[in-house]
C-alpha cells in the first residue's frame, strides 16, 4: 500500500502511464489471487475469451454457483428490507470466506426463511378470515335485526360465505349451493352475506341483479379499514441514466488543460457586458459559498449541472466583466470609466454631430471602445468590422494551437512521419492563407489603411499577378501573395501522397523475410511499436490507408475555410446580445421612465428586470455557452483530438456497492 | 391522406414507435437460439437468458426451475412492456393496442369454460390464463351453464360483448359447442379488427389488413383441417370462415368441401402466396403445417417493420414476442424431457 502513496501526482496534460501485464496463475490459487487483487483495486481485467460462449469458459460451474448464492443474498436483502430492518454493513472484508460453507449455510437459511414465510402467511390468512367472519356477523346481523319484524315466522337460512379478496371475486361457491326451504311452504327469503372489496361492490351488485333477474335487495355497509393486504406490489422504478462522455485516447494530449481558460474567454467574447457579468459573478459566488451545503443535498438535474460547473461559471463571469469593459457595455450603457471620450463635436452646438460627425481631439480612449460610439450612425459598421476581425484573429490563433498540440502528440508518440507529412503541411496551408489574413488585419489596424481585405483575399486566388493598386498594404505584397499561394498549393499533395507510400514501405521492411504470417494467438502482440497508424494487423491494406489519408487531407483543406468562417459566430452572438440589451434598455426602461406615473415606471422596471434575467442572463448564457463549447469540440479539437479511449475500471471490491447503485 | 403520415404521426405516436422498435431489437437472434438449443439443463437456459433482456425477470428464480416458470416470466416481460405502452398511448392507438389482446381474452374465456366443464378448480384455471387477456369478473365464467348465461352474467360488460350476437344459443356447453363458440367469436373479432384498421386508413390500414387477412386465411385452413372427420357440417364450417382475406370467397367454397389434407393443399395451391407454404410439406404430411404457417407469418411480421409511421409495428411486435415465447417453451420442454433432437422441429427463427 505504501507503493501507491509514493507515486508521483498525475500530470494533467496526458493520462497516466499504464502497463499491460499478463498473469499466469495456477488454477487452485486463482480465486485467492483474484480476490486479493480485487481488494487492492488497481487492476483492470480484459476478457481474453470474449468470443467464447458462456459454456466454453473454464469456470462456468463456479459462476453458476455464485449466481445462485447471489440470488439467495438478494432474496435475503429483499426480505430484510420488507421487514423494515437495516442490514449492518461490515467495513472490513472478511479474511478468507469459504464459499462452499457459505453456500451450504445460505441454502439452509433460505429454506428456513421460506418455511417461516409460508407459515406466517397461513397464519395471517386464517386471522384475516376470522376477522372477516366477525365483521360479517356484526354488520349483517344489523341488517337482519332491522328486517326481523317483517319476517318473524320464517326460518331463515343464513348462508355465510366468505369472499376472498383476490382480484377476481369467487362467485361460484354461493350460486351452486342449495338453500333449504323452511317448513312453511312459502318460498323463504334467502340471505347471502359476505364481505367484498369496496371497489368490486358495484360489479358484484350488477352481477347478482342479473343472476336473480332483478329480484334482490342489496344492502351494504362499509367496514373500517383492517387487515392489510398481504400482496402489496412494490414497483421500484430504476431510472437509468445514460451518461454520454468522451474519454481521451491513451496518453494523448488532454484539451481540457487549455479549454479551462479558452472556453470562458470565448464565452465572454459572445456575452460581453460587464453588468450582466456582475450578475453572473454573484450567482457563481453564491454557488461556491454554499458548496458545502448544496453538495450534500440532492438537486434537480438542471441545478446539479449548474452546481457542478460553479467554478467554470466563476471564470465565465470574470471574463465577461473583462470583455464587457472592452466593449464598454453596462446593460448596454457605455460609461466613461477610463477617462473622457476622445471625440468631441465640431462646434459648441453639436449641430453636425449626425451629419459630418465628431472630430478626434485627444489620444484614443485608453481601454476599450470609446463611449462616443454608442448611438452614433456609424456605430454598427464600426463595431461589426471590429468584432469580425477580432473573431478571425481568435479563430486562427485557436486553430494554430490545435495543430501545435497535434505536433506535441506526434512527438510524444515518436512518430516523425506524422510531424513531417501532416503537421508541417497543415501549418503551412493554414498559415499561408488564414495566418496571412490575420497579418493583413493587424497591419490594417496599425496603419489605418482603407484597403478592402475581402478584395485582397479573393483576388489573391483569382488573379494573383494583377496589380493591387489602392489595396496595397505594404511593400512587396504581390510577390508575397504569390509565394504564399504557391506554398498552399504545394502543401496539399504534401499532406496527401507521401504518408501512405512511406507506411507501406515501412510495413514491407518490418515483415520482410517472414514467409509465414504471424499466427493469431490470443496473447497480445508483445513487440508493439508506437506506430503512427497504430495497427497491429499483419495485412496492410494500401487502398484503405490511401483513401483514409485522402479523406483526412481533403477534410482539412475544406475545413480550413469553413472553420475560420465558423468563428464569426463570436461576432454574431455578441452583436445579438448587445442589440437585445439595447432594445430592452431603450424601448422598455427609458420609455417607461419617460412617463410621470410611478406605476408605469415600476411596471417598466419590472419588465426590464424580467427580460434581463430570463432572456439575457439565462437564454443568452446558455446560447453563448453552447456555441463556445461547439467551437472547442469541432474547430479546436478536430485538429488533434481522437478521444477513442476508455475509462479505467479496476476490479475493486471497495467500489462495487457504488457500481450497483 | 395516405403518404403524409410523416408529418403528424410523431406527435402522438412517435415515442411509442421508438419504444416498440427498441423492444424489437431485443428479440432473440438465431445465434441465441443456437446457444439455447445446446443447453443441457434448464439452469443453462436460465444462464443464457440472463445475458439477454430476460435477465432481470429470471434472475431471482430459485434453482430447480420448471418450464412453466420460464414461460411465465417471459410472458410477464411481454405484459410489462404492453402495459407500459398502453398507458402511454392516446386514441386511436390505445384502442388498437386493446384490440390486440381480445384474441387472448377469447382464449381465456374458452379455457375457463372448458376447464369448468371438466370439473377443474377455478383458481388453477385462472393461473393458466394468459395475463394479457385478463379482465375483471373472469372467474365468474365458471358459473355459466350455457352460452346465454355466459353472455348475460359476465361477458356483456367486456369488450367481447358485440361478438356474441351470432353465437348465443340456449344449448348447454359441451366440447363441440365451445370450439364453435371460440371460432365464431374469433371470426367476429377479426372482422371487427379489420374494419377498425380500415377505418384508421393510411399505412396502418394497408399493413394491418394484409396481416389480418393472412391470419384469417390461416385460421380457415386450420378449422378445415381440424374439422375433417368430425360432425361439423359443411355449412357450419363455412360459417366459421371470416369474410375477408385472400381466400374469400372462392377459396372458402373449396375449403368447405374438403375432406382430407390433400384436397386442402389442392385448394390452396391456386393462390401463389400460399403455395410456398405447402411446397415445404410432402404429400400427406400435416404435422409441419403449423411450423410452415408460423414461418410465413414471422416473415410477414418482420416486413411490417420496414415501414414507419403506422401502428402495424405494435401488432407485429406482440406477435413476434409471442412466437419467441413459444420457441422458448418448446426448447425448454425439449431440454427438460431430454429430447434435444426434436428441438428444431418447432423453433421458428425470427432473425
Amino acid at each position: 500500500m505504501d507503493f501507491v502513496n509514493k507515486l508521483p501526482p498525475m500530470d494533467f496534460l496526458r493520462s497516466e502511464e499504464m502497463t499491460l501485464v499478463q498473469l499466469i496463475i495456477p488454477v487452485e490459487s486463482a480465486h485467492r489471487a483474484v480476490s486479493y487483487l480485487g481488494e487492492l483495486g488497481l487492476l483492470q481485467f480484459t476478457d481474453l475469451n470474449a468470443d467464447k460462449s458462456p459454456f466454453q469458459r473454464t469456470f462456468v460451474n463456479q459462476v453458476k454457483r455464485c449466481g445462485e448464492i447471489s440470488r439467495k443474498l438478494r432474496f435475503f436483502k429483499d426480505q430484510i428490507s420488507k421487514a423494515g430492518m437495516v442490514s449492518p454493513i461490515h467495513s472490513s472484508p472478511q479474511p478468507d470466506v469459504d464459499l462452499e460453507e457459505l453456500e451450504i449455510q445460505l441454502s439452509e437459511h433460505e429454506h428456513e426463511l421460506i418455511e417461516m414465510n409460508a407459515n406466517s402467511e397461513k397464519l395471517r390468512q386464517t386471522y384475516n378470515e376470522l376477522l372477516e367472519f366477525k365483521m360479517v356477523l356484526q354488520k349483517a346481523g344489523g341488517f337482519l335485526v332491522s328486517g326481523q319484524h317483517h319476517t318473524v315466522a320464517q326460518e331463515r337460512e343464513l348462508d355465510e360465505n366468505l369472499y376472498s379478496r383476490d382480484n377476481y371475486a369467487d362467485i361460484p361457491s354461493f350460486l351452486e349451493q342449495e338453500t333449504r326451504l323452511g317448513p312453511s311452504n312459502e318460498a323463504g327469503l334467502r340471505f347471502i352475506s359476505g364481505i367484498i372489496c369496496k371497489s368490486k361492490a358495484l360489479r358484484f351488485e350488477r352481477m347478482i341483479f342479473r343472476a336473480t333477474r332483478g329480484n334482490m335487495l342489496f344492502n351494504q355497509a362499509p367496514t373500517e379499514k383492517y387487515a392489510t393486504d398481504p400482496m402489496s406490489v412494490e414497483m421500484v422504478e430504476k431510472i437509468v441514466f445514460v451518461v454520454f462522455f468522451c474519454v481521451a485516447g491513451y496518453q494523448e494530449a488532454n484539451p481540457a488543460v487549455y479549454t479551462v481558460i479558452t472556453f470562458p474567454f470565448l464565452f465572454a467574447v459572445m456575452f460581453g457586458d460587464w453588468g450582466h457579468g456582475i450578475c453572473l459573478l454573484l450567482g457563481a459566488i453564491i454557488l461556491i459559498a454554499c458548496e458545502s451545503r448544496l453538495g450534500s443535498r440532492k438537486l434537480g438535474s438542471f441545478m446539479e449541472m449548474a452546481f457542478g460547473g460553479r467554478y467554470v461559471i466563476l471564470l465565465m463571469a470574470l471574463f465577461s466583466i473583462y470583455c464587457g469593459l472592452i466593449y464598454n457595455e453596462f446593460f448596454s450603457v457605455p460609461y466613461h470609466i477610463f477617462g473622457g471620450s476622445a471625440y468631441k463635436c465640431r462646434d459648441a452646438t453639436c449641430r453636425d454631430a449626425h451629419t459630418a460627425g465628431l472630430i478626434k481631439y485627444r489620444d484614443p480612449y485608453p481601454f476599450g471602445v470609446d463611449p462616443s460610439w454608442r448611438g452614433s450612425r456609424s456605430e454598427l459598421p464600426f463595431l461589426n468590422s471590429l468584432k469580425m476581425k477580432m473573431s478571425i484573429l481568435l479563430g486562427v490563433a485557436q486553430m494554430n494551437l490545435g495543430i501545435i498540440l497535434s505536433y506535441f502528440n506526434a512527438r510524444f508518440f515518436g512518430s516523425s512521419l506524422d510531424i513531417w507529412y501532416q503537421f508541417v503541411p497543415q501549418m503551412i496551408f493554414l498559415n499561408s492563407l488564414f495566418g496571412y489574413l490575420s497579418l493583413l488585419i493587424v497591419i490594417k489596424w496599425c496603419t489605418g489603411s482603407q484597403a478592402d481585405l475581402y478584395h485582397v483575399m479573393i483576388y489573391m486566388f483569382l488573379s494573383p499577378t494583377e496589380d493591387l493598386g489602392e489595396n496595397q498594404l505594404f511593400w512587396g505584397q504581390k510577390p508575397l501573395q504569390m509565394l504564399l499561394l504557391l506554398l498552399a498549393v504545394v502543401a496539399v499533395p504534401w499532406m496527401l501522397f507521401p504518408k501512405p507510400f512511406i507506411l507501406r514501405k515501412l510495413h514491407l521492411e518490418r515483415f520482410q523475410g517472414r514467409t509465414y504470417g504471424i499466427l493469431d494467438t490470443s496473447d497480445m502482440d508483445l513487440d508493439v511499436e508506437p506506430d503512427s497508424a497504430r495497427h497491429h494487423v499483419d495485412e496492410f491494406n494500401f487502398s484503405e490507408v490511401f483513401v483514409h489519408q485522402m479523406i483526412h487531407s481533403i477534410e482539412f483543406v475544406l475545413e480550413a475555410v469553413s472553420n475560420t468562417a465558423s468563428y464569426l459566430r463570436l461576432w454574431a452572438l455578441s452583436l445579438a446580445h448587445s442589440e437585445l440589451s439595447t432594445v430592452f434598455y431603450e424601448k422598455v426602461l427609458l420609455l417607461a421612465w419617460g412617463f410621470d406615473s410611478i406605476l408605469i415606471r415600476l411596471v417598466g422596471l419590472a419588465v426590464f428586470a424580467f427580460a434581463t434575467a430570463f432572456i439575457l442572463l439565462m437564454m443568452e448564457t446558455l446560447s453563448a455557452f453552447l456555441h463556445a463549447l461547439r467551437l472547442h469540440w469541432v474547430e479546436f479539437q478536430n485538429k488533434f483530438y481522437h478521444g477513442d479511449g476508455y475509462k479505467f475500471r479496476p476490479l475493486s471490491f471497495a467500489s462495487l456497492p457504488d457500481d450497483e447503485d | 391522406m395516405y403518404g403524409f403520415e410523416a408529418l403528424t404521426f410523431n406527435i402522438h405516436g412517435g415515442y411509442l414507435e421508438a419504444v416498440v422498435r427498441g423492444h424489437r431489437s431485443s428479440l432473440l437472434t438465431a445465434s441465441d437460439y443456437n446457444n439455447l438449443c445446446q443447453c443441457e439443463t434448464l439452469d443453462d437456459i436460465k444462464m443464457h437468458l440472463s445475458a439477454t433482456e430476460y435477465g432481470p425477470y429470471l434472475q431471482n428464480e430459485p434453482s430447480p426451475l420448471h418450464t412453466t416458470t420460464i414461460v411465465e416470466k417471459c410472458t410477464l416481460k411481454l405484459v410489462d412492456e404492453y402495459k407500459h405502452m398502453l398507458c402511454q398511448a392516446t386514441e386511436p392507438l390505445s384502442t388498437f393496442l386493446e384490440y390486440i389482446t381480445y384474441g387472448h381474452m377469447i382464449d381465456n374465456v374458452v379455457l375457463i369454460v372448458t376447464g369448468t366443464l371438466h370439473e377443474r378448480d377455478v383458481q388453477e384455471l385462472l393461473e393458466k390464463c394468459h395475463p394479457l387477456g385478463m379482465f375483471d369478473s373472469i372467474a365468474s365464467l365458471a358459473v355459466a351453464q350455457n352460452m346465454r348465461e355466459l353472455y348475460r352474467l359476465v361477458l356483456v360488460d367486456t369488450p367481447l360483448a358485440p361478438y356474441f350476437s351470432e353465437c348465443i344459443t340456449s344449448e348447454d356447453l359441451d366440447d363441440m359447442n365451445i370450439e364453435i363458440m371460440r371460432n365464431t367469436l374469433y371470426k367476429a373479432y377479426l372482422e371487427d379488427f379489420y374494419k377498425f384498421c380500415k377505418k384508421l386508413g393510411g399505412a396502418t390500414a394497408e399493413i394491418m389488413t394484409d396481416l389480418l387477412a393472412f391470419e384469417a386465411d390461416k385460421r380457415a385452413v386450420n378449422i378445415t383441417i381440424n374439422s375433417i372427420g368430425t360432425e361439423l357440417t359443411r355449412d357450419d364450417r363455412k360459417k366459421l370462415y371470416s369474410n375477408f382475406g385472400l381466400l374469400y370467397p372462392y377459396g372458402h367454397e373449396e375449403l368447405a368441401v374438403c375432406e382430407d389434407v390433400d384436397q386442402v393443399r389442392g385448394a390452396l395451391e391456386k393462390y401463389p402466396a400460399y403455395q410456398s407454404i405447402f411446397a415445404k410439406l410432402s404429400y400427406g404430411e400435416s404435422q409441419m403445417l403449423d411450423k410452415a404457417f408460423y414461418e410465413e407469418e414471422v416473415k410477414r411480421l418482420c416486413l411490417a417493420f420496414e415501414q414507419q409511421f403506422h401502428y402495424g409495428v405494435f401488432f407485429a411486435y406482440m406477435r413476434l414476442r409471442e412466437q419467441e415465447i413459444r420457441n422458448l417453451m418448446w426448447i425448454s420442454e425439449c431440454v427438460a424431457q431430454n429430447q434435444k433432437s426434436r428441438v428444431h422441429d418447432s423453433v421458428v427463427f425470427i432473425f
